[in-house]
């Protein structure tokens, strides 16, 4: 992935100073902070050597393994791993007395903070680099690597903490904190609306201007240091060619600068929303598109790779000679960008590996039923096909058609509305959890739509906009006053498996409290607006001990069955299930989730 | 907690307890009302040795060249192991057990042939075969030391029977296990091990064999 160039406006800021002093141009601190920068991020010396460090083992660590951005990370606001816990070592908290502002350090769900500590000057910081010796004359803990840094350089490294993560992020307020949807052209009225209702009630709720007079969930730790911010949200709507899209972002975001793009919903390419947040360094926060954009990048965050995901699925199972290899592959699809990729993707996957692939268009030339016409028994069909098309389906009889697959993500595919004369023969290539585990995991969302008084339009559109709402604000209550879009990404990645475990867990608590699984209206009330968008304290996330070889309790919140990302991971949901019909017409998988 | 304590000799149990009253301190973190106290994260140089028996279960691994492998069958091909867990992005703690176990192997030289080292994913659906080839040529690993995914099942399955489960790949802790052959007890090193640390550890189980 790409590594951040130093903003604009702090150029400008270092070059002012610059002017002000009456430097001349050669030694001014931007040059400083650009070479901080290629220190900090790419371990790279201004003499074009790589950074080197000694670890306490004596073992050497060069370039860009090296780097303090493995550890402190982009925002320079530290990490969590295990027992290791990085500090922040931007200039706030680095060379500042007053380090008032904190960030919040996860431990197994117990909050930890990093320590106030007196300011380092020069010398001190060179020590801590050079040496590991702590402000307070600690020796650090062995994961520090020692840099023989020279004096130069460690001005210049100074010099970049200091401007990073030093102002909040565009977007953001002492008060706020504004938000973006995009939509795309092309969505269908009713799933549009419903995005658009999920995530204002959504926010709504998480502003808590639906309970007056009573207060809403805030952590412990927000409502300490009131970093809690009201939620404002914009939606920028798309018109037109998707040439023009790009032109349509930058207005809206000159207009109007959002902190992140949150949800989101197309119908066709994500590609110039995408490069926009890449380019702007946005964070775009989990839309649900069939078709993610590339090449991966830091800010852009999805389920999962879509329609590639699923090409690359359905390959290795035709391929890994657990069901007989069919001669043939027909590929029946929609001659729009996500079809013509899906097809593209799967027909590349099998190039070469002794099954002849034949993509055939929906559309003008081919109506169903000619498009199925020659295919025989020693042929598979695979269906990138919309739920629209599906009636088409219905009135066809799959005859001679022995093997079908179908995309479960485009054809959103419910087992009561699947053609009954198909079930027999059709395979799903399933992104999914399962319906049975999945009714369990959106028990909680569920009742919350029936609380909203929100119908039911699409669910997994649905609940992926309820999980951005619910997911984006438990990341931003443990950022606390640090509203900086790359440690949002950071806290993201570091936050989600664990998150999506306890909450799942505590979901399953509170439903088995309440005596029937997702019957919470029961103890509520329909009128009672109470229910929390943000997770409710847990306890310790390991729950009790199981035996091994016990299958981990741990569920998810959505419609995957478990979600997880870490540093240079952009897709949550890895994996997919070939399912098929059981005699009683419900789905199950054929076979084990499937990660290419 | 007991009946896992029970599994562990006397003269090791002592330890233990020392180890989870470090733990303990250590972690004993501040609840978000007490933010006031500062308190230190410090891990002491060095690492809690320790001897157990762990029963392991079988399951189907996946190597990083592909192939299908039964977990059972890889460990206890009789030779000596040395085993220990990490994810492929992993920055901060995994890549130094990782150097610290490439420049183990490499001081051991000759003395190492009848070695078998194992690095299992502790997040297989990210890790697949590929990037653990990527990840093996970042550390020059060579044929001795072998790389495995699989379900994420199996990878739960496997980080518990050897009591090294946190709950979420982001808790892992560097844990390095050696034992000398198949039916003997293993030999758990938790906390950040040197090569040395780890060629001292070496020698002593094999003489002892
Ligand atoms: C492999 C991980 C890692 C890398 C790489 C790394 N650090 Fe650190 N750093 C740490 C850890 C862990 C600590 C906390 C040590 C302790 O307090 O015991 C730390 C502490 C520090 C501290 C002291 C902070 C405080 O609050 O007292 C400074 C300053 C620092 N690092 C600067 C750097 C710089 C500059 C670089 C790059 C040249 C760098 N670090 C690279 C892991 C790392
Ligand atoms: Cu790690």
């Amino acid at each position: 992935m790409k590594t951040p160039t130093l903003s604009r406006r702090s150029r400008c800021a270092a070059l002012l100073l610059g002017c002000l002093l009456g430097l001349p141009l050669g030694a001014m601190a931007a040059d400083e902070v650009e070479i901080g920068r290629r220190i900090y991020l790419e371990g790279q010396l201004s003499s074009g050597q790589p950074l080197t460090g000694r670890r306490f083992d004596g073992t050497v660590v060069s370039g860009r393994s090296a780097a303090c951005v493995s550890c402190h990370r982009r925002s320079g606001l530290g990490s969590v791993e295990g027992n290791v816990l990085v500090p922040p070592i931007t200039g706030k908290f680095l060379f500042a007395s007053d380090q008032a502002p904190l960030a919040t350090m996860d431990q197994r769900r117990r909050k930890s903070f990093n320590q106030a500590h007196a300011p380092y000057d020069a010398p001190a910081f060179a020590r801590a680099v050079r040496q590991g010796i702590a402000i307070d004359g600690r020796t650090m803990q062995v994961v520090m690597p020692h840099y023989g840094l020279d004096d130069a350089e460690l001005r210049a490294l100074g010099a970049y903490l200091r401007q990073l993560s030093a102002e909040w992020s565009p977007g953001v307020t002492e008060e706020n904190i504004r938000l973006a949807t995009v939509i795309a052209p092309g969505v269908n009225a009713a799933r549009r609306q419903a995005l658009l209702d999920t995530l204002r009630s959504a926010m709504a709720q998480k502003n808590g201007s639906t309970a007056p007079g009573r207060r809403h969930m805030v952590s412990p730790a927000e409502m300490m240091s009131r970093s809690e911010r009201n939620w404002q949200l914009d939606v920028w709507e798309l018109q037109g060619e998707p040439a023009t899209w790009a032109a349509q972002l930058a207005e809206h975001y000159r207009r109007q600068p959002v902190f992140a793009l949150l949800s989101g919903v197309t119908e066709s390419t994500w590609q110039p929303v995408h490069e926009f947040c890449s380019r702007e360094a946005v964070p775009c926060w989990f839309p649900s598109v069939a078709l993610p954009a590339a090449p991966e990048n830091f800010y852009n965050l999805y389920f999962s790779r879509g329609v590639m995901l699923e090409a690359d699925v359905l390959a290795g199972h035709l391929l890994d000679g657990a069901a007989p290899k069919p001669q043939r592959l027909i590929q029946i699809h929609r001659d729009n960008v996500v079809g013509n990729a899906a097809a593209r993707a799967l027909a590349t996957n099998l190039a070469g590996r002794g099954i002849t692939v034949d993509s055939r268009p929906l559309g003008m030339a081919g109506t169903l039923p000619a498009l199925l016409s020659d295919i025989g028994p020693t042929d598979a069909v695979m269906f990138w096909l919309a739920p629209a098309d599906l009636p088409a389906l219905a009135e066809l009889s799959p005859g001679n058609i022995r093997r079908v697959y179908f995309s479960g993500e485009l054809g959103n595919i419910q087992e009561s509305s699947f053609p009954p004369a198909w079930k027999s023969v059709a395979r799903l290539v399933y992104p999914y959890e399962l319906p049975a585990r999945r009714a369990a995991n959106l028990a909680y969302f569920h009742t919350w739509l029936k609380l909203r008084r929100l119908p039911l339009v699409d669910e997994t559109l649905q609940s992926e906009a309820y999980f951005a709402v619910s997911f984006l604000s438990d990341t931003l209550a443990e950022m606390l006053h640090n509203v900086h879009r790359d440690y949002l990404l950071e806290r993201a990645e570091e936050m989600l498996s664990k998150r999506e475990g306890g909450k799942a867990e505590e979901e399953a608590r509170m439903r088995l409290y309440l005596g029937r699984p997702g019957d919470l209206t029961r103890k509520y009330g329909a009128g009672n607006r109470q229910v929390a968008t943000r997770d409710l304290p847990l306890t310790d996330v390991q729950g009790p001990a199981t035996p091994a070889g016990e299958a981990p309790r741990r569920a998810g919140t959505t419609v995957y069955p478990r979600l997880s990302l870490a540093q240079d991971q952009r897709f949550a949901s890895k994996g997919a299930y070939i399912a098929r019909f059981d005699e009683q017409g419900g789905l199950v998988a054929d076979g084990e989730w499937s990660v290419p | 907690m007991v009946e896992k304590l029970a599994k562990i000799s006397r003269a090791t149990l002592l330890g233990k307890l020392g180890a989870l009253l470090a733990l303990a301190t250590a972690w004993g973190a501040a609840s978000a009302d007490d933010h006031g106290q500062h308190q230190h994260f410090e891990q002491a140089p060095g690492y809690v040795r320790q001897v157990s028996s762990y029963q392991l279960p079988e399951t189907e691994l996946r190597r990083s060249d592909g192939a299908k492998v039964s977990f059972r069958q890889a460990i206890d091909d009789g030779k000596p192991v040395v085993l220990n867990f990490i994810y492929t992005t992993c920055t901060a703690v995994c890549p130094i057990m990782s150097q610290s176990f490439a420049e183990f192997r490499q001081r051991l030289g000759a003395e190492g042939e009848q070695l078998h080292m194992l690095s299992i994913s502790i997040d297989p659906e990210e890790d697949t075969p590929e990037r653990l080839a990527d990840y093996a040529s970042r550390f020059a690993a060579g044929s001795q030391w072998q790389f495995y995914t699989g379900s994420g099942r199996a990878s739960v399955m496997l980080q518990k029977a050897f009591q090294a489960y946190f709950g979420d790949k982001m808790h892992h802790r560097p844990i390095a296990f050696m034992r000398a052959a198949p039916g003997q007890p293993w030999v758990r090193l938790e906390g950040f091990t040197t090569p040395d640390d780890l060629l001292k550890e070496y020698r002593q189980l094999v003489a002892r064999r």
